[in-house]
């Protein structure tokens, strides 16, 4: 297997939409983290850091203004996906359109080997895609003045996730990949259910996020900003709410969702859904293997 | 003799459709061996079962004597390289980054023979050109150079010379001669162009609606195809006798109707005959070609 993991890698980099993607990822954080830190100033963003939040600000915005670097963590945990569905679609597709998974079969490796092969090259490539938006976010953002909320032990929990985040995808994506063989359906299939994913764990997340109750607040302002009276009124039944059946049915789902572990991640790990991921993984891995082992390829 | 690859009653169902029916052929080693079939006949069918891309309905094959249930038929899958349908190249790469990257794929760690092969099917000045803009001869010349990495003994092409001009065909065509007479490698080549394939190979398979209809070495194409003077007499043991003294070259058909394969003056056969108390009824040439004997072959009735 060995040999096929050589060779796979000389193939991933040389693979442009690798390096388009990687390019993707800097781009978005150098324009959101340089826009937060009024690196560009008067044209994107106004850095807000905690020494010159307005006082008139909530708790709860406050902690969503910050300039922080831990905030762009979950902007990779999403670019991620869909990064992993163009590269892998286009390592593994290219291997169907191209024929040349054939030159694997007719020298004699077997289809175990291959598959695993693939999948090893695959998750090396999400793990440098992962590795690099990291990176990225600590190599700018702490210069450019982002503060660290984080204690380390919960960063190397959330990377942590995000490794398994990352085998889980690399496990659908290369399951698809190894087993459609047209690569412009892969290519489409692929970025289509990672945008999906995406979607629900948005819609999902913030559905369910939403408390049973809020306490009404009533605030006066002066003309500078400062509160000049404050009234709390009494708790009311969130009409945004959900609960019953529908909020079964949409934590299920959430669950379910490979992207919800990380970005949903608040400081606890979320054990179901951990052993949700993993679950997703063996099925995945299990299925792609069985399926690709018995599937005539032309 | 001695047998690269062997089939035993092999077949492959899609569905309801059998594109294998029970085929059973066997490749000489050190032949070059044409495999002869109309489009859908099932050769390409035949050449992806044996190169593992699919896997047998019922049968078995054995490749240098390991069985396709074994573990030791991936050990003898080393020992080949084949073209399958379109050649099997990364197009965004150059022919000596394909190259590098099978030797790669075959665990291969020095690529000192690449040069070789290179030249060998006549692609050693592309440079940097990506297999992209290559024509589709020089992609067929590609494929058939990654299929001769490794140094294989048995090399499978699935219709090399479709859609080469007359240039590309001659230099496929003696790209392989020079393979099998230099190298010794045993060819495997399948096409529908039955000229071009009497120009290269030793040995015949037929085929027709998946299954084997006859196979033959090129000496006995041959003999079948030779024009020939076919005689009817009233006694062909008398004619062979004639013709013995004539040293004439005959097959004996039955009883009253031979063969000749020479032009024999007939005043001068019918003298030797009647010396014999032997009529010569009737005198026609007959000529068979490659084509018509596929076509008496595949067209008829029964394929058994």
């Amino acid at each position: 297997m060995s040999k096929l993991i050589t060779a796979g890698f000389k193939r991933l980099f040389r693979l442009k939409s690798l390096y388009a993607c990687l390019a993707v990822i800097a781009f978005q954080l150098i324009i959101n983290i340089g826009g937060e830190s009024g690196l560009f100033e008067g044209h994107i963003g106004v850095r807000v850091t905690s020494g010159n939040m307005p006082e008139s600000v909530s708790d709860t915005m406050r902690d969503l203004m910050l300039f922080t670097a831990d905030s762009h963590i979950s902007e990779v945990s999403f670019l991620l996906i869909i990064a992993a569905a163009i590269v892998i679609g286009n390592l593994i597709g290219s291997e169907h359109s191209f024929g040349t998974i054939r030159n694997k079969l007719t020298v004699g490796h077997n289809r175990t080997e291959i598959y695993f092969a693939n999948f090893i090259v695959s998750l090396t490539t999400v793990l440098i895609m992962l590795v690099f938006g990291w990176a990225l976010i600590f190599g700018l953002a702490l210069p450019l003045g982002a503060q660290l909320v984080s204690t380390a032990e919960k960063l190397v929990t959330l990377f942590l996730l995000n490794v398994l985040y990352s085998i889980v995808i690399t496990a659908i994506f290369v399951f698809m990949a190894m087993n459609i063989l047209s690569k412009s359906t892969t290519l489409t299939l692929s970025i289509l259910i990672g945008g999906a994913a995406l979607l629900l764990n948005v819609l999902f997340s913030s559905q369910l996020s939403q408390p049973e109750y809020v306490t009404p607040r009533s605030q006066a302002f002066d003309s500078e900003g400062r509160i000049i009276s404050q009234e709390t009124l009494d708790p009311q039944k969130n009409p945004m709410y959900i609960g019953g059946t529908r909020r079964v049915i949409y934590e299920t789902i959430d669950t379910l969702l490979p992207c919800s572990a990380v970005t949903e991640y608040s400081g606890e790990v979320d054990v179901p859904k951990v052993i949700t991921e993993v679950g997703e993984l063996a099925v995945f891995t299990a299925a792609g293997l069985f399926i690709f082992r018995r599937r005539d390829l032309k | 003799m001695e047998y690269v690859l062997k089939t035993n009653n092999l077949s492959k169902h899609y569905r309801n459709f059998k594109a294998l029916d029970k085929l059973t052929m066997s490749v000489p080693k050190g032949s070059i061996y044409g495999f002869v079939g109309r489009n859908g006949a099932g050769k390409t069918t035949l050449i992806r079962l044996i190169c593992g891309l699919q896997f047998p309905t019922s049968g078995s094959f054995e490749i240098y004597g390991a069985p396709n249930t074994s573990g030791d038929i991936l050990r003898s899958r080393r020992r080949m390289g084949a073209v399958v349908e379109t050649p099997s190249i990364y197009l965004d790469m150059t022919a000596e980054e394909n190259l590098k990257q099978q030797y790669r794929i075959l665990g291969l760690p020095d690529f000192s023979g690449i040069t070789d092969i290179l030249e060998l099917v006549g692609l050693h000045n592309t440079g940097k050109k990506k297999a992209k803009n290559f024509s589709l001869g020089m992609r067929q010349r590609l494929g058939i150079a990654v299929a001769l990495c490794g140094s294989p003994d048995f090399l499978v092409l699935d219709e090399p010379i479709n859609g080469l001009d007359p240039q590309g065909i001659i230099e496929i065509r003696e790209l392989i001669l020079k393979l099998n007479r230099e190298e010794q490698i045993t060819v495997l080549i399948s096409s529908h162009i039955l000229d071009e394939l009497s120009r290269l190979a030793t040995h015949y398979g037929f085929i027709d609606s998946g299954r084997i209809v006859k196979e033959m070495s090129a000496e006995e194409l041959e003999q079948a195809c030779r024009k020939c003077v076919r005689v009817t007499v009233t006694d062909t043991a008398a004619l062979a006798t004639v013709l013995d003294s004539m040293s004439m070259d005959y097959k004996v058909l039955d009883s009253k109707t031979a063969d000749i394969f020479a032009k024999p003056n007939i005043t001068q056969l019918t003298l030797a005959l009647a010396e014999q108390q032997c009529e010569l009824l009737s005198v026609e040439e007959h000529d068979e070609s490659l084509e018509s004997y596929f076509i008496s072959l595949v067209g008829g009735g029964s394929n058994e």
